[in-house]
């Protein structure tokens, strides 16, 4: 038997899905009502540390704004203050634009619409891992200092020489982590390198904007 | 929102009418019975998750379709390992011959259609089934939210694959 043509294959798909049928795998009333009221989108924990993080966000901008409030004419003690405010806006714009993201994804939508929101929420979340590492790398530098001026030690006037050292101390994880990320998505990788792709954000981001690449290459006639 | 005792009973009918497509989506997407079994499932319940919104003025196979199909292309891409794309010709057969309650249809061409299915990206997957279940292009389009001519173009060179591919596999 030769098979040239995909009608061909019509007929086929007809008893495949008669057979389908026969199997009665799926049976929906056993389905019980527990199984359907347990079932949770599969974003719950992504939605879940979002609202953590946003909680997290508003507190640190309470704390920060007060902080830096309260030492209008010291300049350093509103730098570490500012510094740790915007961290915290950034905490929750980025926590917020994540669930608005999660949120807009509708399973009844075309499937090309629904799947380029999966696609970009994938890159956006994984985009903004990459730069909470490298600003994770130097936040606890003004929150130590402001830590230490509010029990009284103000480490800008005693000991500025420290300060210098924690944030080269916090430039090597940055520059490593921008190396490594770097390093793993170029071309022509290592087997090393094709090792970090596989486990890192690298990977992720880069089958990410494949999967976008996909669906925009679908679109096109 | 929980679902009245009507609603529900609405829903399960519906289901129960329209169950063929979550298998065939589900045949079309999975990799082994226990993925099939697993994808069923995860239709079902994303079904179910979203009925409350689901509009009665709208044909419910075109709605049901929609949810399937996202769901199941996700589950694909959740699933896809390397090398694990393509249905061996021995799983599918014992796949075919698992659970029944009576006896298949014998079809030769079903391992080969399986295989042919199982070598297409999650797109063009989507559009080979809403072929070969006969939808119109204007349906096809509605589901995939992509326009009727480029169905027509995708369809044709979807033909021309499926050609080269049914030759590799039948040489």
């Amino acid at each position: 038997m030769t098979y040239s043509e995909l009608d061909d294959l019509k007929s086929t798909w007809q008893t495949l899905s008669r057979n389908l049928e026969r199997q009665n795998a799926l049976t929906f009333h056993q389905l019980k009502e527990s199984k359907f009221t347990r079932f949770r989108s599969g974003f719950r924990w992504l939605v879940v540390g979002q609202v953590l993080q946003i909680i997290c966000g508003v507190l640190l901008t309470i704390v920060s704004a007060r902080f830096w409030i309260n030492h209008l004419g010291v300049p350093h003690a509103m730098i570490y203050g500012i510094s740790l405010h915007v961290y915290g806006i950034m905490l929750i714009i980025f926590a917020a634009r994540d669930l608005a993201l999660i949120h807009r994804l509708d399973y009844a939508a075309p499937v090309l619409e629904l799947q380029k929101q999966i696609a970009e929420l994938r890159q956006w979340h994984l985009r903004t891992a990459l730069w909470f590492g490298i600003t994770g790398c130097f936040i606890w530098i003004p929150l130590i200092l402001a830590f230490a001026y509010s029990l009284g030690a103000d480490i800008w006037v005693r000991n500025r020489g420290a300060i210098g050292w924690l944030v080269l101390s916090g430039l090597v994880p940055a520059a490593l982590l921008v190396g490594v990320v770097l390093w793993s998505r170029r071309p022509g990788k290592t087997k090393l390198a094709r090792i970090l792709e596989e486990s890192s954000v690298g990977r992720s981001v880069n089958r990410a904007q494949a999967l976008l690449d996909e669906i925009a290459q679908f679109e096109r006639e | 929102m929980p679902l009245a005792v009507e609603e529900k009973e609405t829903f399960l009918r519906l289901l129960d009418q329209h169950g063929g497509i979550i298998r065939k989506v589900a045949a079309g997407y999975s990799s082994s019975l226990a993925d099939r079994h697993d994808l069923e499932q995860e239709i079902t319940l994303q079904l179910w998750k979203a009925y409350p919104r689901y509009l009665p003025d709208r044909p419910f196979s075109t709605w049901m379709y929609r949810i399937a199909l996202n769901v199941a292309i996700s589950f694909l891409r959740r699933h896809s390992r390397p090398g694990r794309q393509t249905i061996s010709l021995e799983e599918t057969e014992i796949e075919i011959a698992d659970e029944n309650a009576q006896p298949a249809e014998a079809d030769d061409r079903i391992p080969v259609l399986q295989k042919v299915i199982a070598s297409l990206p999650p797109l063009e997957r989507a559009l080979l089934l809403l072929y070969l279940d006969e939808h119109p292009y204007r349906e096809i389009a509605t589901i995939l939210g992509i326009t009727e001519t480029n169905v027509a173009t995708k369809l044709n060179r979807l033909k021309q694959r499926v050609r080269e591919e049914m030759l590799k596999l039948t040489r």
